[in-house]
């Protein structure tokens, strides 16, 4: 019987924890959750991994069994984040629902480009942001999703939930689904060897799982995730990616300013990790800060810069040649 | 030369590429062919995205080359959306 045990504490700081006692092994069929005893705190990226777990369980029809110490404080919380919907059970307690705004995106389900466009319109009254602040979230949200949308062949779509840090004036962020995981979204056209050089390749300025173009093609330049990289990195944040047996966490150091950034991921200060436990899907997790909009325009200055010279090796700017009236 | 106000056909945040391929293909590239100009009016439009202005433009960059900088005009852009809209030019040029 295949066992998913949830640790007391997960977020991209610990994401390891993830990895206690289990292999993600269900193939004989069968599942039993069992929780921390006696706390659960999870962050969104902990909530949209056991969101792609739900997603595996439906997917194969598992016979699934679940226990847990119902005075964990924490169970108003992951309810109101529907972790125990997304893995196929009913909530736990009758608890008083308390307004959405300003606090949390429960998990949610983006199928497709119309519903990322509805998602992305409730942002700014669920986070009390306004549209001139919330520039950098929706870009992560949108570019994130719609790889998912459009290269993970997941059944289901993408995962997506959030929670807003008012204090820290943060908002995390956790993308997860259970389709084809890196290395298979990427075979076609660049044959990586393994999860970690897949994880390599997506995160490398100009390759896209659609074409073997070193820049992308008509509709895709492969450069969604290498933007998102780029925009933790400059705002002194954790980004991490897991797919398949691999993950990358990028991490950072306090006071660093990012005048330029790396095409090369792995040169990144960063911690990459091969022989996990295989998640057949693709988790993304992503702490941003809110208030950034002075800062949002030179940034993706920065990184088209450095997209520009990772992919084509030359930094000429046609800025002034641009007619803008 | 033929205007387009975007807003009016994606909103005020212009992420949706299904969106953007669609006025790529059917209404941009007829024009283009025709050897009209555009004008890409991107007044209230607060943000986009990177995708959606590469799904949007790259193409005639990388088909035409600098020519295609005679060809569009974009009016009424913030401070983010030029960005946006100059990034994807540069790295279209070659």
């Amino acid at each position: 019987m295949g066992k998913l045990y949830i640790p007391n504490s997960i977020s991209l700081r610990n994401f390891d924890n993830i990895f206690k006692g289990n292999d993600f092994d269900f193939n004989d069929g069968d599942i039993t959750i069992s929780f921390h005893p006696q706390y659960v705190a999870m962050a969104p990226v902990g909530l949209a991994f056991y969101a792609a777990i739900g997603d595996l369980i439906n997917k194969n029809n598992y016979t699934k069994a679940a226990s847990m110490n119902h005075s964990i404080k924490s169970i108003p919380y992951l309810q109101r984040m529907k972790l125990f919907g997304s893995l196929g059970f009913s909530d736990i307690r009758t608890t008083e629902i308390h307004d959405e705004t300003g606090r949390f995106i429960p998990l949610t389900k983006i199928r497709n480009g119309e519903e990322l466009t509805s998602f992305i319109k409730t942002i700014d009254p669920i986070l009390h942001t306004t549209r001139e602040n919330s520039r950098t979230i929706k870009h992560v949200f949108s570019e994130i999703l719609r790889n998912v949308i459009e290269h993970s062949n997941s059944p289901y779509g993408g995962n997506v939930c959030a929670t807003y840090n008012k204090r820290r004036e943060k908002i995390s962020i956790g993308i997860s689904d259970i389709g084809d995981g890196l290395k298979k979204a990427l075979t076609k056209y660049h044959h990586p060897d393994s999860d970690k050089r897949a994880i390599e390749l997506a995160l490398t300025p100009g390759i896209s799982g659609a074409t073997k173009r070193i820049g992308g093609n008509y509709e895709n330049a492969g450069a969604g995730l290498f933007f998102t990289k780029c925009i933790a990195q400059a705002t002194h944040n954790h980004f991490l990616i897991y797919s398949g047996s691999s993950y990358y966490k990028l991490k950072y150091r306090k006071n660093q300013k990012y005048k330029e950034f790396n095409p090369k991921p792995f040169d990144d200060f960063c911690t990459i990790k091969e022989g996990l436990p295989y998640f057949p899907g693709t988790v993304v997790g992503i702490d941003i800060n809110i208030k950034d909009d002075k800062a949002f325009n030179n940034l993706i200055e920065r990184i088209g810069t450095a997209y520009r010279l990772g992919v084509k090796k030359e930094s000429k700017d046609y800025y002034k040649k641009i007619k803008f009236t | 030369m033929k205007t387009l106000l975007i807003s009016e056909l994606v909103g005020n945040f212009a992420e949706n590429k299904d969106d953007a391929r669609d006025i790529r293909l059917n209404t941009l590239k007829p024009l283009v062919d025709k050897g009209e100009k555009i004008c890409l009016d991107f007044k209230s439009v607060d943000s986009t995205t990177q995708s959606f202005v590469h799904a949007l433009i790259s193409q005639f960059f990388q088909d035409n080359g600098e020519k295609a900088l005679s060809i569009f005009e974009f009016k009424n852009c913030n401070k983010p959306v030029k960005t946006l809209i100059t990034t994807v030019i540069n790295y279209s040029l070659e």
